[in-house]
């Protein structure tokens, strides 16, 4: 036997035992923290909860649908249903047996046929031979027999015939009969479904929530991977691409898997009492305005947009921080209430939604079930004891098994119902969203999200991204009962008042720009392009770097700017001692908004980094100045400066003496608050007219600035001191335009007047120069030379470089500067910048971010830099606006909109050629401000507030490309003095310097918006022709209609003293279109019937009412459409009143 | 025992029937407290025919005002304390007359759903322009006399403002509600509302020169009384 020799271990086996035993108990429990984790990830526990509101909202359903089925009472319909039942059984038996009759009378009818056609046949041979024998031999004796024989076959063929023709009568009834009772039958099988379907419908959806997955078995963990209900959501937008480390990759958003009920519609009328998704709390409440968002049916369906292109964020993030929510920037503090069965803080408004929502799913199933109750004891009642075979207590027996099915499981249902007392509130804290979000989701700032979301106060920075090339952001109007601020109001008020201030003219920004590429044809003229665009030749030449056509070479590409503003943002400092003193300006500068408190004039001086006692070393080192004084040399410098290189200006002759009274009244009469106010603050303006009104400067304080001969000039014709200025002509007579210039210089600023300026220290002015002298030498040099210039030469030296640095030529017009570029960066990516970008200096911030910098930007832009050691010309130079908080937040979301982040082709918003045509007309009306004194488009009117009586006001431009002949409005923009339509009006019409490109470009955006082709085909006379016959009931009709009650001319005072006139009737046929008569006249401006021609003051009734019947039967049949031509043929004609 | 019990549900019944057709009526008075304003003459010489047809001049009547103070012409109704109920539509058409060019009445209430006649009495030309806020606007052309145009407001309005802008001195006011318990106050000021189940409510007084006045009042069977309506001159 061999010896087995032992077997050696080199390990322990008790020992591996024990470390096996110890990594399977390890690895266990990883498994188990695993599943753990997953199973409680956050979204799952959303989407869990989630399947609690979707059975809130099928319980209303069902009851909305039950309801339904009751109002319609039952009993009745039952019966209804079991009657029509019958009769529809019987029906198909009445069909069955028609079908039988039919089919045997077919069968007689063919038999009957056939012998007619055998016997017809047979009559034919013997008619044939018949003939043949009398051809062979007429004498045949034979031949009589055979006429005999004939004879008797036609009698014989007329009885089959009167045989057959009955039994297709027969055939014929059978056939309708059974078409009709066929038709019967579908008629009452449609019935029985209509009966039935209400029913059918609260009955399939109550099996549906009963199966609703709610128990817990479908939630074990593990066993429920087999069929999760929880999973995660995502949108994948192909056109929607961000850069992933230097690669372009599709946003795929997961919003969805938390925020689950987002783009569910209530689908309920305001007012009406159901199941709200925008009841709900986050993240399960659906996104506000769905016609405007995620909706298929919205522009912006979720499909091609999905969410993070507008709201920013991790896209793939499904938890609250990774997706990178942020909180809103203002810290208000608000009220939160917390829900203790949600374990949740909301507002208040949320709480009271959810509350609703359960509150009325309870009652709804409470009800239901006390109404079951009630039914079913009421049908037991009448059934119990009696014979149910009658038919319509069978009916009753039916509905009673039914009702008891229901209600078993309505009372299911409400048993399984989480109670209301779940939301109700424990407590009531007020916090600021970022604190409770910090409590409920450990929210803290983010560092390493280079897009998180967009503050929800500046979500609408994101249109600018996708709507380029537009005046306005298109937005719908709000939906019925619905109030406050309108998607998209924010964004457009920001850009314009980015315009406004000006902010543009430092700081370039592309998006405010429109360009268009061009490549130049053969043949095409510099003059073609431009009117192609709209733009004009001289802004194609400039901005291609050309200074003749000549250079436009075929082929060439170019780029053709379009709507150029006419005008620098801020008035033209190249006249300007025609117009103020030297003393105004620099008290002027000291501080602008104290002469007037809406300028968008900032201030340089005197802020946070160079106030009064504030100090800094002199160049030499050796003396110590205060800011006070370097201020005031600066100002006097700049001062000296800006009216040396100004023109020399003759002084303008003193005005004639006006009458300030009468010059207050044509201030308010002749339209002056539709551009300026007089002293009404920014914040005192209605928010939608602040735009129009705050155009032109405030009329305030005119006394302590102008010089009156310069005012009364300018008042007279604006164009012969500024060529490009954006102040029309109002065409005021010398005694007008007098009485308004002592009216306006009668206002003085005494505050103002009173307020000194220091002097001038000359070593503060030394210092100041040689600071600047010795960038460009040494500094004993620069003091030498110092030494040697005159104080003239110093202030011209120290004025030029001052301008230079602070950009005064960015927005002002000043001689020799004209073609500098703008002084300060480029923001036309700004919010693409990394934090890490900006300098916050001194300041401290909780959390650092571009909303932040921003924002102390704005409103204190020298504070970075409050203690800094540096040289005066290295301080920070950016102007304090004494911007209010309002203002500050519309220009942070203007600003926070400007990203290099472009939208592919696809998803941008596309101008198609009329388009562009008509936001080149936008731009212009926009700009020239039209709708201060006329609403267009829906928007301005600003100056009606002013203006108490409706017919008074200047009108409104709506319908105007289908009413107003073109070559008339050209005329009539063109010398607007000469038209006399609305003869009676204060408000005049100014007289604008447009080129003939932008008159054009005006006439063709009120066609195009009236959807009227371009050009005008049909809209003048050509071509038409009044009808002679129909002139004279047009006549009548004036005359009947009373036309002119209010029609009639009479002088302007007679007018306004009547309180009542109408447009001048024998304009008519220079200015109507005739085509455009016709609609007006049948419904001029009456929104509540269909197709109003213009929502108008609705002054001009609508005379046949109701499309007819007309007042006068006895014209034209009183024809309604005739009736309306005879008086436009008419008008077309008139010359006057008829007597 | 099989009587008692009879008797008992009878007396049930009555109760039960009594207090669900119980109704309360509110009776009160509007009163003008200082003189009234002067009115104002009208000039209508902007239409001949309307001159005419006031020969010996016209003014304005904003302010009738009968024997201790009553003010005519004040628009009084219930504001809140009906809500959830719904009241039948009457069957009747409540007429807007232009007489004489002027709207007569010149304040009057209606029903939701209930038919608003306007008629031409006169033979001129006159729009009835409807400013209404919350219903849709209207305009209407009336060249004819005799001339008669049917509407029916969809939503409560107090008040809605009727004008003619051929003839400007022209105006009319309509309170829109949705129940009927409402009343024009007559000439000596005096006004009822009838009807009414018992509840409390808030009554509005409503002037177009005086503006409009509140005050709570709880009503039960019979007749309740308003305090008056005190109604301060205004122009």
């Amino acid at each position: 036997m061999r010896n087995v020799p032992e077997t050696v271990h080199e390990y322990n086996i008790p020992r591996l035992n024990v470390i096996f035993v110890v990594t399977s108990l390890l690895l266990l429990g990883s498994v188990v923290w695993m599943v753990y984790r997953d199973y409680t990830r956050e979204w799952k526990t959303y989407q869990n909860k989630s399947q609690e509101f979707e059975k809130l909202k099928l319980i209303l359903d069902v009851k909305g649908a039950e309801t339904k089925a009751q109002e319609a009472n039952i009993d009745q319909l039952l019966l209804q249903l079991r009657e029509t039942r019958q009769k529809l059984d019987e029906e198909h038996g009445i069909v069955a047996q028609l079908a039988v009759t039919e089919s045997l009378l077919k069968t007689a009818l063919g038999v009957a046929t056939s012998e007619y056609q055998a016997q017809k046949s047979n009559l034919d041979q013997l008619v044939s031979q018949y003939d043949a024998m009398v051809e062979l031999n007429p004498d045949d004796p034979l031949l009589s027999k055979k006429m005999e024989q004939i004879k008797r076959q036609r009698e014989m063929l007329l009885q089959k015939k009167a045989v057959m023709d009955a039994a297709k009568t027969n055939h014929d009834t059978a056939d309708a009969q059974l078409a009709k009772a066929k038709e019967a039958e579908i008629d009452l099988d449609k019935q029985v479904r209509k009966l039935t379907k209400e029913r059918d419908l609260a009955g399939s959806k109550l099996d549906k929530l009963t199966n609703v997955r709610l128990n817990l078995v479908d939630r074990i963990p593990m066993l429920e991977f087999a069929a999760p209900f929880t999973r995660i959501q995502q949108v994948i937008t192909e056109d929607q691409k961000y850069d992933l480390n230097f690669t372009q990759v599709s946003r795929m958003d997961r919003c969805s898997t938390c925020h689950a009920f987002i783009e569910k519609k209530d689908g309920l009328e305001p007012g009406q009492q159901g199941f709200r998704y925008s009841g709900l709390p986050h993240p399960w409440r659906s996104h506000p305005r769905l016609d405007v968002f995620l909706s298929p049916d919205s522009p912006h369906p979720v499909q091609k947009f999905g969410c993070s292109t507008c709201h920013l964020g991790w896209d793939r993030g499904v938890g609250f921080m990774s997706a990178a929510h942020t909180p809103q920037f203002y810290p208000v503090e608000k009220e939160y209430v917390y829900c203790d069965g949600l374990k949740r803080w909301m507002e208040p408004s949320t709480f009271s939604g959810l509350e609703q929502n359960y509150q009325s799913s309870h009652d709804a199933l409470g009800s239901w079930k006390t109404s079951l109750e009630e039914r079913r004891d009421k049908l037991a009642r009448e059934i119990s004891g009696k014979d149910t075979s009658q038919p319509d207590l069978a009916v009753k027996k039916d509905d009673l098994v039914r009702v008891k099915q229901d209600l078993g499981q309505v009372s299911r249902i409400l048993a399984s119902l989480p109670p209301v007392e779940n939301v109700e509130k424990a407590k009531k804290e007020s916090s600021t969203q970022a604190r409770i979000w910090h409590d409920q989701y450990g929210w803290h700032p983010i560092h390493h999200k280079e897009d998180p979301m967009r503050p929800k106060e500046f979500v609408e920075s994101s249109c600018l991204k996708c709507h380029l090339n537009v005046t306005w952001i298109p937005q719908k109007p709000l939906p019925e009962g619905t109030n406050g601020p309108n998607t998209g109001d924010k964004i457009n008020q920001a850009i314009r008042l980015v315009e406004q201030a000006g902010c543009y003219a430092c700081h370039r920004i592309q998006q405010l720009e429109t360009t268009a590429k061009h490549k130049v044809e053969a043949g095409e003229t510099l003059q073609a392009i431009a009117n192609r665009y709209s733009s004009e030749p001289q802004m194609i030449l400039a901005s291609n770097g050309l200074t003749k056509p000549e250079d436009l070479k075929i082929g060439r590409d170019i780029t053709v700017p379009i709507r150029v503003p006419t005008d620098r943002a801020a008035p033209t400092l190249a006249k300007i001692p025609a117009k103020v003193t030297q003393e105004w300006m620099e008290k002027w500068l000291l501080n602008p908004k104290e002469f007037r408190a809406n300028t968008y004039m900032p201030q340089f001086w005197g802020l946070d980094n160079n106030r009064a006692g504030m100090k800094y070393t002199s160049q030499d080192g050796k003396q110590t100045f205060d800011w006070a004084d370097r201020n005031i040399a600066e100002i006097h410098a700049i001062t000296e400066f800006v009216f040396h290189r100004a023109d020399a200006t003759v002084d303008s002759p003193a005005p004639p003496p006006g009458n300030p009274e009468n010059g207050k009244k044509l201030v308010a009469e002749v339209g002056c608050y539709g551009c300026h106010v007089e002293k009404e603050t920014w914040e005192q303006i209605p928010a939608k007219d602040r735009m129009f009104r705050t155009r032109g400067p405030m009329l305030s304080g005119g006394g302590s600035k102008y010089s009156p001969g310069w005012l009364y000039a300018w008042l007279k014709d604006p164009s012969q001191y500024h060529e490009a200025t954006r102040m029309p002509n109002l065409r005021l007579s010398d005694s007008d335009a007098a009485d308004i210039a002592s009216y306006l210089l009668q206002d003085k600023n005494h505050v103002f007047d009173e307020k000194k300026i220091p002097d001038v220290k000359p070593g503060v002015v030394d210092d100041m120069v040689v600071d600047y002298l010795q960038t460009k030498m040494p500094l004993n040099e620069a003091q030498e030379k110092c030494k040697g210039m005159s104080a003239d030469e110093k202030n011209q030296f120290a004025g030029e470089k001052l301008v230079r640095r602070y950009g005064c030529y960015s927005c002002h017009q000043i001689r020799g500067l004209e073609t500098e570029k703008p002084v300060s960066i480029e923001l036309s990516d700004w919010a693409g910048k990394k934090v890490t970008q900006f300098d916050f200096g001194f300041i401290h911030m909780q959390e650092k971010n571009h909303y932040g910098f921003l924002h102390q930007k704005l409103s204190n832009p020298r504070s970075f830099d409050r203690i800094s050691a540096k040289r005066p010309q290295e301080y920070l130079k950016m102007p304090q606006y004494n911007f209010n908080e309002e203002q500050i937040d519309l220009i942070m979301t203007a600003i926070m909109s400007l990203t290099s982040e472009k939208p592919t082709p696809a998803s941008a918003a596309h101008l198609d050629d009329s388009q562009w045509q008509i936001e080149n007309g936008r731009w212009l009306i926009k700009e020239l401000n039209c709708a201060g004194c006329h609403v267009v488009e829906g928007r301005g009117g600003a100056i009606y507030a002013k203006i108490e009586q409706p017919f008074m006001r200047p009108p409104i431009l709506a319908g105007v490309g289908i009413r107003v002949r073109p070559d008339w409005l050209y005329h009539f923009i063109k010398q607007p003095g000469d038209h006399k339509y609305r003869y009676w009006l204060n408000a005049r019409m100014p007289t604008f310097n447009l080129t003939d490109t932008q008159m054009n470009a005006l006439i063709r955006y009120f066609a195009l918006l009236d959807k009227q082709p371009y050009p005008f085909e049909k809209a003048t006379m050509a071509g038409f022709h009044p009808s002679q016959a129909l002139v004279p009931a047009g006549e009548r009709l004036l005359i009947d209609f009373k036309c002119l009650s209010c029609h009639a001319v009479v002088t302007p005072e007679k007018a306004r003293e009547n309180g009542k006139a109408a447009p001048n009737l024998m304009m008519v046929k220079d200015r109507m279109r005739p085509d455009g008569i016709i609609p007006w006249l049948n419904n001029p401006g009456d929104t509540s019937r269909p197709n109003p021609v213009t929502p108008g003051f609705g002054l001009m009734p609508p005379n046949w009412p109701d499309q007819g019947p007309s007042p006068f039967t006895n014209v034209l049949d009183g024809n309604v459409q005739t009736q309306i031509e005879a008086v436009r043929d008419y008008l077309m004609t008139y010359e006057g009143p008829p007597h | 025992m099989k009587k008692t019990g009879i008797w008992i549900a009878t007396g049930a019944l009555l109760v039960t029937s009594g207090m669900a057709f119980a109704q309360g009526s509110i009776s009160g008075k509007a009163i003008l407290q200082g003189a009234a304003p002067a009115e104002k003459a009208i000039k209508m010489d902007a239409d001949p025919y309307c001159a005419k047809t006031h020969a010996t001049g016209v003014t304005t009547k904003h302010y009738i005002v009968g024997p201790g103070g009553g003010l005519a012409n004040v628009f009084v109704y219930v504001k809140d304390g009906l809500a959830g109920k719904t009241f039948p539509v009457p069957k009747e058409a409540k007429l807007l007359d232009q007489q004489n060019c002027l709207y007569v009445p010149y304040v009057m209430g209606i029903q939701v759903g209930q038919l608003l006649q306007i008629q031409n009495d006169d033979s001129t030309l006159h729009n009835v322009h409807c400013m209404a806020k919350n219903n849709p606007e209207f305009n209407l052309g009336q060249p004819v006399k005799g001339m008669k145009s049917e509407k029916v407001f969809t939503k409560p309005e107090v008040m809605v403002q009727f004008k003619c802008d051929v003839h400007p001195w022209m105006f009319a006011y309509v309170g829109v509600l949705d129940h009927p318990f409402y009343a024009v106050t007559k000439e000596d000021g005096s006004f009822t509302i009838t009807g009414l189940p018992p509840g409390e409510y808030t009554l509005e007084a409503w002037h177009h020169k005086g503006g409009t006045l509140t005050q709570k009042i709880k009503v039960e069977a019979g007749e309740a009384k308003a305090p008056d309506f005190i109604f301060k001159p205004k122009t």
